[in-house]
C-alpha cells in the first residue's frame, strides 16, 4: 500500500512539474510578445503628446506613512519630481508614534487647513489636513488619521481626500522614476476599459541616492536583497507580463500600481483586514467588473517605474514572507466563489486555478516533498541516479528561467548601469532554488498556519538600512 | 575513426561525427523510465537553451554599446548646431548650415540617418514651440532622415517607429509611401498613417478623419488630434469646420472633443455658435460645449448660459457654475448665491460658493455675509471655512 502510495504521489509531483515548467514557457513567450509590442511606443512620443495637450487626466500619489520619519523626506521629494503635468500627491499619515508627522510639516511648510471631509470608504477616523503655505510643495497634501493597523486602512484614508480620477497606490518609501505617471496612464489614454496598470518594480537596497533620486543603480551585494531582486523581476518580467499579454493579470503590486478611483470605491475600496490588500483589491475590482458586465483590463508594462528597499536581513524576509502568505490564503479563501467560476473570465478560469494550484498549493507539495526525501533516504528508497537527473531538471530550469530574466531586463532598457550587476544575478539564480527558495518556502507554510490558528497578527517595523548616499 | 569497447570498429566522416554524439545523447538513458528521459530531455534543452541565450546576450550588448558610442560622437558634435539652425527665426543659408555643422552635405549622409532622427527627435521634445519648423524639415532632409523615414516605410521595416516620429517631428514625407498604410489592419499603424497623411498630404487632408472619428473615442484620440491641429494653425493651412464635422458624426465623444476644439482653433463663427448646444439632448455635447465657453470667456454666450441653467442636472450645473466664473463679467454674483440655495447637491454648494469667492469684490463679500450666517461647527459653515482657507492657502503660495 506505501509503495503505491509513494508511486502515485510521484506521478503526481511528476506531472505536476512539467504542467508547472509549461505554464513557466507559455508565460515566457507571451511576455516576450507583449513587451515587444510594447516597446514599439516611443516615450519621446508619448510624453510630447501629454505635455502639450489639455486633455490629461488628472492622477494622485497616494502613499501611506506609519514610523518613516528617517526617510520621509527624501521620498516625498522624488515623489514631487514627478514630471507629469496633473497630479497631486497625498500622504497618509497613520498614526505614527515617531516624528513623522512632525518632520514633514517642519520640511514642506504645512499648515492644517479646514477640510470637510466626506468616508467614501470606511477606515479609521481622520484628524487633520495639512496642505503647504509653499508654491513649490502646493501639489501635496497631508493626511492624519487614527491607526487603523493595515496598510489598506490607510489607503483608504487617502482615497477619501484625493481629487483625480485616478491614483497610484505606493509606499512612502519608494523612490519613483521621474516619468513613472507618464509610463502608468499611457495604456489607460490608449484603452479606457484599463481599470490598473502595474509598473515593474526593483530593489534599491545597492542604489546610490542623493536627495531622493537615484544616481547609481546597481544590484546589492548582500545576498537577501539580491535574491529579492531577481524573484522581483522574476514576477514581473515573466509572470505578469505574460498574464497581462491575455488579460489575466491577478495582482497589481501595492508597491507601485495605477488604479482607476471610481471602479475601487464601486468595489468597496482596500479591505481593511487584509494582509493581501493588493491581490485582494483586484480580486474585488475585477469581480465588480464581471458582475455588471463591464468590460475591464488589467495591464502590467515593462517600464521600471519603482525602487523600493526589500528586507536586507533572514528575520525582517521570514516576517515578510509569512503576512504575504497569510494574506494569499486569506485571498484564496475570500474569493473562493471565483475558483472555476466563468463568470469572472480569464480570473476565475485560468489565472485563479493557477494560483490556487501553483502558488498556494505548491509550498504544501514542496514541505510534503522534501520530508519524504528525507524519509525515502533514511530507508535506502531512493534511487541516487534518479534523483539526482529529476534534481538538476528542475534546477537547471529554474536557472534558465533566471537567465531569461537577465536577458529581458537588457532588452527592455537595463535597469542598472553596471553590466556586473547581471553577473551577480545571474550567480544569484543559481544559489536562489538552494538557500532562498527554502526559506520562502517554510515562510509561507507559517503564513498559513497563523491564518488558520487565528493568530493575532503585527506589523512590525521594517529596520531600513536606508541606501547608500552619495558622498559630497 | 572511432571504436566502441567490445564493439566494431566503424569509421565516420564529417557530418556522421556529429549524429554519432546525437544518437549518444538520445541513447545516453535508453534503460531509464520515459520520466527520467523527460527529465533528461530537459536538461539537455535549458543547456542549450541557455548557450544560445548568453550568445545572443552577448551579440545584444555588443549592439547596444556600439550604438550609445555612435550616437553620443554624434550628439556631441552635431547637437549645438542643430539647436542653434532649428530656433533660427528663418530659413538658413547653404553656406551658414555648412559653416554652424562644420562639414558639408555630403559628410552628413556618411552619419547614421536612425541616429539623426533620434537626435533631432530629441531636440524637438526640448525646443517645443521655440524651434522653427520649416528648418526642422530643412534638416531632416540635409541629414537623411526623410530618405530613412521614406526607405523604412517602402522596406516595411521599423513602420510603427518611423509614423510616430513622421507625427511627432511633423515632417512632410512623399504621401505615396504612406498610401499602404492608410487602410492597415493593424489599428495603431492605420491610426498614425492617417496623421502623417493629414500632414505630409496636400490633396484632401481630413479626408479620413470623419472615418476615424466615428470609431471608439479612447482617451489617446482626442489628445493626437489636438496637437495635429495646433500644428496646422502653426503652418497656416485650413482648419476643417469643427461644428459642421461635429454635427455630421455619429460619435457623441467625437462631437464633443470637436466643439471643444472650437475653443482653440475655431473661427469667430464657430465660436458663436457654441451657446446653441447648451440646451442639447446629449449630456456630453453640452459639457463640451460650456467647456469651450470657458476657455473662451466669452461673454456674448453668457445670458443663454445662465438661462439654461434651471433645465441641467447636477453635474452640468457645476460647469454652467465654473464657466460663468471663467467667463467673469461681473454680472452674476446673483447667480451664484441662488445656485447655492437652490441646489442640494453639495458638491453643487461647493462649486457655487468657490466660484462666488473667486468672482471679485462684490462675490467675496456676498461670501462673507453668507459665512457669517452660520454659527461656527455648522456643516455649511466648515464647507465655507474650506473655501476660504483653500484661497488663502492659493494666496499664500503664490507669495511663497
Amino acid at each position: 500500500m506505501l509503495n503505491f502510495l509513494l508511486l502515485f504521489y510521484g506521478y503526481i509531483i511528476f506531472f505536476y512539474s512539467l504542467a508547472l515548467i509549461t505554464s513557466y514557457v507559455a508565460l515566457l513567450i507571451m511576455a516576450y510578445i507583449y513587451s515587444s509590442n510594447y516597446k514599439r511606443w516611443s516615450d519621446d512620443y508619448i510624453k510630447h503628446m501629454v505635455d502639450s495637450t489639455p486633455y490629461v487626466p488628472g492622477v494622485s500619489i497616494v502613499a501611506p506613512a506609519y514610523n518613516e520619519e528617517k526617510t520621509v523626506v527624501d521620498n516625498i521629494r522624488s515623489l514631487l519630481r514627478q514630471d507629469y503635468p496633473n497630479f497631486e500627491i497625498v500622504i497618509v499619515n497613520d498614526g505614527s508614534k515617531d516624528r513623522t508627522l512632525e518632520t514633514m510639516i517642519e520640511n514642506f511648510d504645512l499648515v492644517e487647513v479646514p477640510y470637510d471631509y466626506i468616508e467614501r470608504i470606511h477606515c479609521q477616523p481622520f484628524k487633520r489636513l495639512f496642505r503647504s503655505t509653499s508654491l513649490k510643495y502646493s501639489k501635496l497634501v497631508v493626511v492624519d488619521k487614527m491607526n487603523g493597523g493595515t496598510k489598506a486602512d490607510a489607503v483608504n484614508g487617502g482615497l477619501n481626500v484625493v481629487s483625480n480620477p485616478y491614483f497610484i497606490n505606493t509606499d512612502v518609501d519608494c523612490i519613483l522614476s521621474n516619468d513613472a505617471i507618464y509610463h502608468c496612464i499611457f495604456p489607460v489614454l490608449l484603452d479606457d476599459t484599463v481599470i490598473a496598470v502595474s509598473g515593474t518594480m526593483s530593489m534599491s537596497n545597492g542604489a546610490t541616492i542623493e536627495n531622493g533620486e537615484i544616481v547609481e543603480l546597481k544590484t546589492s551585494t548582500r545576498p537577501i536583497p539580491l535574491f529579492q531582486d531577481l524573484e522581483y523581476k522574476r514576477s514581473f518580467l515573466i509572470g505578469k507580463m505574460g498574464w497581462s499579454c491575455i488579460n489575466a493579470m491577478n495582482n497589481v503590486s501595492g508597491g507601485y500600481g495605477l488604479f482607476n478611483l471610481q471602479i475601487v470605491i464601486a468595489a468597496g475600496g482596500y479591505g481593511s483586514k487584509s494582509f493581501a490588500e493588493d491581490m485582494d483589491m483586484l480580486f474585488r475590482m475585477i469581480g465588480y467588473c464581471c458582475d455588471f458586465n463591464r468590460p475591464y483590463r488589467v495591464v502590467q508594462i515593462p517600464h521600471n517605474c519603482c525602487w523600493t528597499e526589500g528586507p536586507s536581513n533572514v528575520k525582517t524576509l521570514i516576517r515578510q514572507r509569512v503576512r504575504w502568505g497569510r494574506g494569499l490564503i486569506q485571498v484564496v479563501c475570500d474569493h473562493s466563489r471565483m475558483l472555476f467560476n466563468p463568470k469572472y473570465k480569464t480570473l476565475g478560469m485560468l489565472t485563479f486555478p493557477y494560483t490556487f494550484l501553483f502558488e498556494f498549493l505548491a509550498p504544501m507539495i514542496e514541505v510534503v516533498g522534501i520530508f519524504l526525501i528525507i524519509y525515502l533516504a533514511l530507508t535506502g528508497g531512493v534511487n541516487w541516479d534518479t534523483f539526482f537527473i529529476m534534481f538538476g531538471a528542475i534546477f537547471l530550469f529554474s536557472v534558465m528561467l533566471s537567465s531569461f530574466v537577465v536577458f529581458y531586463d537588457y532588452l527592455l532598457g537595463s535597469s542598472y548601469h553596471k553590466s556586473n550587476s547581471y553577473a551577480l544575478l545571474i550567480l544569484a539564480g543559481i544559489f536562489e532554488p538552494i538557500f532562498y527558495h527554502p526559506i520562502v518556502v517554510f515562510s509561507t507554510i507559517r503564513g498559513y498556519y497563523n491564518h488558520l490558528t487565528r493568530k493575532k497578527a503585527v506589523w512590525g517595523d521594517m529596520n531600513r538600512q536606508g541606501t547608500k548616499k552619495k558622498k559630497k | 575513426m572511432f571504436s566502441q569497447v567490445d564493439g566494431p570498429i566503424a569509421e565516420f566522416y564529417g557530418w556522421e561525427v556529429i549524429g554519432y554524439y546525437i544518437n549518444n545523447i538520445q541513447n545516453y538513458l535508453a534503460e531509464y523510465s520515459w520520466q527520467v528521459r523527460t527529465a533528461y530531455g530537459l536538461i539537455v534543452g535549458c543547456i542549450f537553451v541557455m548557450i544560445i541565450l548568453f550568445i545572443l546576450f552577448v551579440l545584444m550588448i555588443r549592439k547596444t554599446t556600439k550604438y550609445k558610442k555612435g550616437y553620443h560622437q554624434l550628439e556631441e558634435k552635431f547637437r549645438e548646431p542643430l539647436y542653434q539652425i532649428m530656433i533660427l527665426p528663418e530659413p538658413p543659408t547653404v553656406q551658414e548650415i555648412e559653416e554652424l555643422m562644420g562639414c558639408n552635405f555630403n559628410e552628413l549622409k556618411q552619419y547614421d540617418s536612425s541616429m539623426f532622427a533620434q537626435l533631432i527627435s530629441s531636440l524637438r521634445m526640448e525646443l517645443c514651440e521655440v524651434l522653427y519648423l520649416p528648418n526642422m524639415q530643412y534638416i531632416c532632409e540635409i541629414t537623411g532622415v526623410k530618405d530613412y523615414f521614406e526607405r523604412c516605410l517602402t522596406s516595411r521595416k521599423k513602420v510603427f517607429e518611423v509614423l510616430q516620429m513622421v507625427v511627432n517631428l511633423n515632417i512632410r514625407i512623399n504621401e505615396g509611401e504612406l498610401a499602404i498604410y492608410l487602410n492597415h489592419h493593424n489599428a495603431n499603424i492605420r491610426l498614425m498613417a492617417r496623421l502623417a497623411n493629414i500632414i505630409c498630404t496636400e490633396n484632401e487632408p481630413y479626408k479620413y478623419l470623419e472615418e476615424d472619428l466615428n470609431q471608439r473615442m479612447l482617451p489617446w484620440r482626442p489628445m493626437l488630434t489636438h496637437r495635429l491641429f495646433g500644428w496646422l494653425q502653426e503652418c497656416g493651412r485650413p482648419m476643417p469646420s469643427f461644428i459642421v464635422l461635429a454635427e455630421s458624426l455619429e460619435n457623441e465623444q467625437a462631437s464633443a472633443f470637436l466643439i471643444e476644439e472650437v475653443a482653440y482653433w475655431g473661427n469667430d463663427t464657430e465660436k458663436d455658435e457654441l451657446a446653441k448646444f447648451f440646451q442639447a439632448p446629449r449630456h456630453i455635447i453640452r459639457l463640451a460645449a460650456m467647456r469651450a465657453t470657458a476657455q473662451l470667456a466669452r461673454e456674448a454666450n453668457e445670458p443663454a448660459l445662465v438661462a439654461s441653467y434651471d433645465h441641467q442636472p447636477e453635474p452640468i450645473k457645476r460647469e454652467v457654475i465654473k464657466t460663468v466664473l471663467a467667463i467673469h463679467s461681473g454680472k452674476q454674483v446673483d447667480f451664484f448665491e441662488r445656485a447655492y440655495h437652490s441646489t442640494s447637491s453639495k458638491e453643487t454648494q461647493e462649486q457655487a460658493m468657490s466660484c462666488l469667492y473667486m468672482y471679485g469684490n462684490e462675490g467675496r463679500r456676498r461670501f462673507e455675509m453668507i459665512r457669517s450666517s452660520y454659527q461656527l461647527g455648522d456643516e455649511n459653515r466648515t464647507l465655507l471655512d474650506q473655501i476660504d482657507a483653500a484661497n488663502l492657502l492659493k494666496q499664500m503660495q503664490q507669495f511663497s
